[in-house]
C-alpha cells in the first residue's frame, strides 16, 4: 500500500491536473477521497471535467500531474495490464449507453467479468442468473441487447458491473438515457445494492433526484470541485 | 479467457456473417490457387516420372550423352563390365509420315534381340513377356525384316492403318514405305508421346535417319548379387565422362531440373494469389476492427489487457485462416481435377524447357492425386497469411483508446492518411530499388538481386495510402463535374478512408502489375529475339530436311551450278555444368567468310584463324553469362569419347538459338571426331554473284527430288517466315505465363468484388443516414457504382506504376537471372490503355450486388442500433 493513502478511503485523487494538449485543462488540482461503501456523486455542466474524473478513477486515462489512487495503489506506479487487471478485479463500470456486447445476450454479457477472471463457463452463468434475477430480469435473460428496452439493458449493464462484487463501481449517467421512471428504479437497484454488498459507489449525473441518492455530491465547474454537500436521505 | 474472447469472436461472425464469409472467401482463394497448382505441378512430375519408370522396365541404370548420342562401340565395353548382365540400346527419333496430315511420329529404334531381356510387349493381343528369348516364336524377331515398323494402336486407330499396311515416313534416305508388322497395344508405350510411337529395328532405324553407329540410350540390367552403384562406379570409370550413367530414378530427377522454370513459374503465381487474397484479409480485418471499435472500447474497460484484444483478433483470423484454407484445399483440388483435362497442353508447355532428349519422356499426365503434405502446407499458408495479414489490424485493435472507442461512432478519428516519414520511406525504397536495378551487375548474386524487387515492392505499399488518396483528390472535380453530389461522395469515400481503400487498391496494383510486367517483358523478349534471328540468318539460300541430312546430300547440292559454298550446320545438345546446352556444329571457315558475322567480343582476326581448325571455340553471349566463361578461358566438354578442352576464342550474339542456356559453336569436323556425328540439320548455301537464287533453288529441289523432301528458301523467304515461327515459339513458350496471367487478373477481380461488399457492409450506418437525410436508393446505387469505377481506375494506375517498375526489373535483372542477358526496357502502355474499359466494366459487374445490397440498406435499423 502507497505510504500516503488514507485508510478506509478506496479512492484517492491528489492534487490531480488533466490537460489536453497545451490548451485544454480538463481538471484543475482536484484532490477528493472517497470511503468504502460510501455513495459520492459528480454534478456539473457539460465539460466540466466529470467524465475525465471517471476515466483517471478507473486507470482508463492518466493525470498529467498528481496522484489517483485504488485501493491504495498508486495507478502511476502500474503499466497498462497491471491498470487493466485492477479494473477487471476491483472497478465495475456503468455507462450512459449501456455498452453492452450487442453480440451476446443479457446472460452472457452480464456473465463476461466472471469469464474474463477465468471462471468456468457453468458457474459464471449461475452467478450471472442470480444477479440478473436480482436486477429484475429473470425472463430476459437469452434476449441481446437490441430485443431489451433502454432501462433492461442498464439493468444488464448494472449486473455485469456489480456480477463480481467489486469494491467500487464508477457510474457515468447511469440513468441519463432513460424516463425518470425507469431512471429511478435503476437508482433504487443501486441504492440496494450499495446496502448489501456494501459497494461504494462514484456517480457522475447531471440530475439532481440521482445525486440525492448518494450520501456526498461534489459540484465541478472547469475542473475544480467548486461545492460539497450532503443531501437528507432519502426516506 | 481466450475460450470467451474466441467465443466472443464468434458471436461477432454471427452477427456479421457476410464479412467473415467473404474473408473465408477471401483466403480459399489464395490457398486453392496454390494448392491447384502446386498439385497440378505434381501430378505431370509424377506423371512423367512414371513413365520414365515404365520406360525403364528391368533396366537398373541407363545410360545416355544428350542429343547427338553416342558411338555404339561403347556396348562392347559395357557388356564386358562385370556386373551387367544384359544391355539393350535404343534410338529415339522424330519424323514426319507422309499421310495426309504429315503427322509426327517418334520412332524407337530398339534391339529385339536384347530388348526382349528387358521388356515385355503386348502385340496386337499376342503378349510378349519379358525375357521371351528372341527365336521364332517371338515376333519381334519379325523386326528384323527390311523397313518394317510395329505402330502403336492410337497412332494406327487416328490413321487408320492395320498390321499389313504399308506406311510412308520421311527417312534421311528420301520417303521409305514401312510395312507395319503388329498395332501394339501397349500402355507403357502408349502412353508415350500421345500414343504417336512407332519401333523399328535399331540398325534399320540409324540408317534411314543417317545416326551413322550412333545409339541414344543403353539400358542395363544388373545381377542380383550385385550393388546397382558399384556396377555404375565401374561403367563410369571404363566410359569417357561425357557419358551420363544414372540410375533410371535419376532420369526423373532430370525431368524435374529441365522443368524447374515452368514450376517456378506456377509457384510464384500461387504465392501471387496468395499476396493478393493477403490484402484481402488485411482489408476485412481492419473492417472488423473498426466494426468492432465499441466492442474493443468495453472489453478494455471491464478489464482486457490490450496483448489479450490482439490476441482476440489473431485467433479470429487462424480460425478463419483455418476454414478458408480448408476451403481452399477442397475447391484447388476440384480446380486441379478441372485443369487435368488441360494437362495435355500443360505436358507439351514443360515439355519446351527440357532438353530434347527427354521429350520422349512426355506422357500423358494421369488425374492428379491429392496430396496430404500439400494440404498440411496449403492450410499452414492460408493460416500463415491470414495471420501476418491480420496482424497490423490485430495491432490497432490493441492500441486503441478505450475512452474514445466507448464513445458513439460519430467520435471515431478520421482515418489519418499515412504520414509523410512513411511516403518518404516509401520512396526512399523504390528510388534504391530502381537505382540498385539500374547500377549494379548481373554476377552480384540472385538473392541480391530479388530483393530490388521486394524493395520497390514495399516502398510501393507504404506509399499506396497516401498515393491513393492523392489520386482520388485528383479525382474528385471530374467526379463533381460528371456525376454530381453522388460522385462528390463516392470519391470522398476513398479520400477520408485511404487504409480502406489503398488494400483494394493493393490487391489490384499487385495483380495488375504482374500481368503488365509479364506482358511488357514477353514483348521485349519477343523484340530481342526476332531482331536477333534476322541478323542471324546468313546464305542466300537456306536448306533444311525434317530429317537429318547426309553429307553426301550436301556435297551432291555443293556440286550444283551456281553455289559458291555449302555451310553444313548441325545443332544438338551437350552437358556443362549440370546445365544442358546447345551446341552448333558448322563449318566454321565458311561462317567467318559471311560478313553479316561477327563477334562481341574477341579477336575476329584471331577466331577466324583457329575456330575452323578446330583450336578453338565460339560461344552465345548468353552461355558466356551464364557460364561465367569469356574470351580466353578454357571451356571443358565431357564427350562421348574423350574430354574436349578447347579456349574460347569469340563471343556472338545469338540469342535466336537455344537461349535459355547458350550455345556453344564448334568446327563441324572437331564434333565429328568427339562425337562421331555426321549428321547434317541445316545448309547455308552461298551463291555465285550472277547466280538467280530462284533458279538455284528449282536446280536443288529437281537434283535432291530422289532423297528426303528438302525445303529451300531464300533468305527473303526464311527471315519473312522464320520470324513467325519464332515469335509463335516464342508465344508457345510463354503459353504458361498467359494462364499465369489469367489466374492472377482473375484473383484480382474476385478480390475486388470481396472488398466492396465489405466496405458497403463496413458503411451501412453511413449509407443509412445518407438515406435518412433523402438520398435516394438509386443515388446510393449509383454511388458505390462510381466508388469501384474510382477505385478500379485507382488501381489501373498503381498497377501500371507498379508494372512498369516491375518491367524494368524484369528486362534489366530478372531476364538476366533467368536468360542469361537484359532485354530493352518496354512500358507496357498499350496494355495498359486495353485494360482502362476492360477493368472499369469489371468494376461495375463487380459493384452490382455491393450497390443492390447498399441501396437496399434498412434506414431504421442501421442508424438506431447500439
Amino acid at each position: 500500500m502507497d505510504q500516503a493513502s488514507l485508510p478506509g478511503s478506496i479512492l484517492e485523487l491528489e492534487n490531480v491536473t488533466k490537460e489536453f494538449g497545451n490548451q485544454v485543462r480538463a481538471l484543475n488540482s482536484i484532490s477528493l477521497q472517497v470511503k468504502l461503501a460510501e455513495r459520492v456523486a459528480i454534478m456539473g455542466p457539460s465539460g466540466s471535467g466529470k467524465s475525465t474524473l471517471l476515466n483517471l478513477s478507473c486507470g482508463l486515462d492518466e493525470p498529467t500531474t498528481g496522484v489517483v489512487r485504488i485501493s491504495g495503489a498508486a495507478l502511476a506506479q502500474l503499466d497498462d495490464d497491471a491498470r487493466t487487471r485492477l479494473r477487471r478485479e476491483k472497478i465495475g463500470m456503468i455507462f450512459q449507453t449501456f455498452n453492452l456486447l450487442a453480440t451476446l445476450t443479457a446472460l452472457e454479457n452480464a456473465s463476461l467479468p466472471l469469464r474474463l477472471q477465468g471462471l468456468g463457463w457453468r458457474e459464471a452463468e449461475r452467478r450471472a442468473r442470480g444477479m440478473l434475477e436480482r436486477v429484475g430480469l429473470r425472463e430476459r435473460l437469452s434476449h441481446r441487447p437490441d430485443e431489451l428496452s433502454g432501462g433492461e439493458r442498464q439493468r444488464v449493464a448494472i449486473a455485469r458491473a456489480l456480477i463480481f462484487a467489486p469494491p467500487l463501481l464508477l457510474a457515468d449517467e447511469p440513468t441519463g438515457n432513460l424516463d425518470s421512471a425507469t431512471g429511478n428504479e435503476i437508482l433504487t437497484l443501486l441504492d440496494e445494492l450499495n446496502r448489501q454488498l456494501g459497494t461504494t459507489i462514484l456517480l457522475v449525473t447531471h440530475n439532481e433526484a440521482a445525486a440525492a441518492h448518494c450520501d456526498r455530491v461534489l459540484t465541478l465547474r472547469d475542473g475544480c470541485i467548486v461545492k460539497e454537500e450532503r443531501p437528507a436521505p432519502i426516506s | 479467457m481466450w475460450r470467451t474472447l474466441l467465443f466472443i469472436s464468434l458471436r461477432d461472425w454471427r452477427n456479421h456473417h457476410l464479412r467473415a464469409l467473404i474473408t473465408i472467401i477471401g483466403v480459399a482463394i489464395g490457398v486453392s490457387t496454390y494448392f491447384a497448382l502446386r498439385t497440378v505441378n505434381q501430378s505431370l512430375l509424377a506423371s512423367l516420372a512414371a513413365t520414365v519408370d515404365k520406360l525403364a522396365g528391368k533396366a537398373t541404370l541407363q545410360i545416355t550423352a544428350g542429343n547427338s548420342g553416342f558411338p555404339d562401340t561403347v556396348l562392347a565395353t559395357v557388356r564386358a563390365t562385370p556386373g551387367v548382365t544384359g544391355v539393350t540400346s535404343q534410338i529415339q527419333q522424330f519424323c514426319r509420315a507422309d499421310l495426309n496430315d504429315n503427322a509426327w511420329l517418334l520412332i524407337l529404334g530398339i534391339d529385339p534381340e536384347s530388348e526382349a531381356q528387358l521388356r515385355g510387349y503386348d502385340l496386337g493381343g499376342m503378349a510378349v513377356p519379358s525375357g521371351t528369348p528372341l527365336s521364332f516364336g517371338n515376333p519381334l524377331a519379325f523386326l528384323k525384316l527390311p523397313n518394317t515398323i510395329v505402330l502403336c494402336s492410337a497412332f494406327a486407330e487416328q490413321q487408320g492403318l492395320h498390321a499389313g499396311d504399308h506406311l510412308p515416313v520421311i527417312t534421311s534416305q528420301g520417303r521409305v514405305e514401312l510395312t507395319i508388322l503388329y498395332v501394339l497395344r501397349d500402355e507403357r508405350i502408349g502412353s508415350l508421346y500421345g500414343g504417336r510411337v512407332g519401333i523399328m529395328d535399331i540398325h534399320t532405324a540409324q540408317k534411314a535417319f543417317a545416326r551413322g553407329p550412333n545409339i541414344d540410350r543403353l539400358d542395363l540390367m544388373t545381377g542380383d548379387g550385385d550393388d546397382v552403384e558399384t556396377v555404375r562406379q565401374r561403367l563410369k570409370e571404363r566410359l569417357a565422362a561425357g557419358l551420363d550413367i544414372e540410375r533410371p530414378q535419376q532420369r526423373s530427377q532430370q525431368v524435374e531440373d529441365a522443368t524447374v522454370m515452368v514450376r517456378r513459374g506456377f509457384l510464384m503465381t500461387s504465392l501471387i494469389a496468395l499476396l493478393i487474397s493477403s490484402f484481402l484479409i488485411f482489408n476485412a480485418m481492419a473492417i472488423a476492427v473498426n466494426q468492432r471499435w465499441k466492442e474493443i472500447g468495453i472489453l478494455r474497460a471491464i478489464g482486457v489487457e490490450r496483448r489479450r484484444v490482439r490476441r482476440m483478433f489473431l485467433y479470429d483470423a487462424s480460425l478463419i485462416g483455418l476454414i478458408g484454407s480448408a476451403a481452399g484445399v477442397i475447391a484447388g483440388y476440384l480446380i486441379a481435377l478441372g485443369f487435368s483435362r488441360l494437362a495435355g497442353q500443360l505436358a507439351h508447355v514443360l515439355s519446351v524447357s527440357m532438353p530434347s532428349s527427354l521429350l520422349p519422356m512426355i506422357a500423358a499426365p494421369e488425374p492428379p492425386r491429392f496430396h496430404a503434405g500439400y494440404a498440411g502446407e496449403a492450410i499452414a499458408l492460408g493460416m500463415l497469411a491470414s495471420l501476418i495479414s491480420a496482424w497490423l489490424p490485430a495491432r490497432a485493435a490493441a492500441r486503441l483508446n478505450p475512452i474514445l472507442a466507448l464513445h458513439n461512432i460519430e467520435t471515431r478519428q478520421r482515418e489519418r492518411v499515412i504520414g509523410w516519414p512513411r511516403l518518404a520511406l516509401g520512396a526512399t525504397l523504390v528510388m534504391a530499388g530502381l537505382a540498385l536495378v539500374c547500377l549494379t551487375t548481373p554476377t552480384i548474386g540472385v538473392i541480391l538481386q530479388l530483393s530490388y524487387f521486394l524493395l520497390i515492392f514495399f516502398g510501393l505499399i507504404l506509399m499506396l495510402p497516401r498515393l491513393a488518396a492523392w489520386m482520388a483528390m485528383a479525382l474528385r472535380p471530374l467526379a463533381n463535374r460528371a456525376f454530381g453530389s453522388e460522385g462528390i461522395l463516392a470519391v470522398d469515400s476513398i479520400i477520408l478512408a485511404p487504409r480502406r481503400t489503398s488494400a483494394t487498391v493493393a490487391a489490384l496494383m499487385v495483380g495488375l502489375a504482374f500481368v503488365f510486367s509479364l506482358w511488357a517483358f514477353i514483348q521485349s523478349e519477343k523484340a530481342v529475339l526476332l531482331n536477333s534471328f534476322e541478323r542471324r540468318v546468313d546464305g542466300d539460300l537456306q536448306a533444311w530436311s525434317t530429317s537429318a541430312m547426309t553429307e553426301d546430300l550436301a556435297a551432291q547440292i555443293a556440286a550444283l551450278h551456281g553455289i559458291r559454298d555449302v555451310r553444313r550446320s548441325l545443332f544438338s545438345t551437350t552437358r556443362y555444368s549440370d546445365r544442358m546446352v546447345t551446341l552448333i556444329a558448322s563449318d566454321m571457315a565458311f561462317w567467318f567468310a559471311d560478313a553479316n558475322n561477327s563477334l562481341v567480343t574477341g579477336d575476329l582476326q584471331q577466331a577466324r584463324e583457329l575456330v575452323p581448325k578446330g583450336e578453338g571455340v565460339l560461344v552465345s553471349d548468353i552461355f558466356a553469362a551464364r557460364s561465367g566463361l569469356g574470351v580466353g578461358d578454357l571451356l571443358i566438354l565431357e564427350t562421348p569419347t574423350a574430354r574436349l578442352e578447347r579456349p574460347v576464342l569469340g563471343v556472338i550474339d545469338s540469342k535466336a538459338t537455344a537461349w535459355l542456356e547458350g550455345t556453344v559453336y564448334l568446327d563441324r569436323q572437331l564434333y565429328k571426331m568427339y562425337w562421331q556425328d555426321s549428321r547434317v540439320h541445316w545448309l547455308a548455301i552461298d551463291l555465285e554473284a550472277d547466280a538467280d537464287p530462284t533458279v538455284v533453288k528449282g536446280e536443288i529441289e529437281r537434283a535432291t527430288a530422289g532423297g528426303p523432301p528438302l525445303f529451300v528458301e531464300t533468305a527473303t523467304e526464311i527471315k519473312r517466315q522464320g520470324k513467325a515461327t519464332v515469335a509463335s515459339n516464342i508465344d508457345q513458350f510463354f503459353r504458361f505465363m498467359y494462364v499465369q496471367m489469367f489466374i492472377v487478373t482473375f484473383v484480382a477481380v474476385i478480390g475486388m468484388i470481396n472488398t466492396l461488399v465489405i466496405s458497403v457492409w463496413e458503411r451501412q450506418r453511413e449509407i443509412g443516414i445518407i438515406r435518412a437525410v433523402g438520398g435516394t436508393r438509386r443515388q446510393v446505387r449509383k454511388m458505390v457504382l462510381l466508388e469501384a469505377a474510382a477505385i478500379s481506375l485507382i488501381g489501373l494506375v498503381a498497377g501500371a506504376m507498379k508494372g512498369g517498375f516491375d518491367a524494368y526489373f524484369m528486362s534489366r535483372t530478372a531476364a538476366v537471372i533467368f536468360g542469361g542477358y537484359s532485354v530493352p526496357f518496354t512500358f507496357p502502355g498499350l496494355l495498359v490503355l486495353v485494360s482502362l474499359p476492360v477493368l472499369l466494366a469489371i468494376a461495375l459487374i463487380a459493384a452490382w450486388w455491393p450497390a443492390r445490397l447498399a441501396a437496399n440498406t434498412r434506414v431504421v435499423a442501421v442508424i438506431g442500433s447500439e
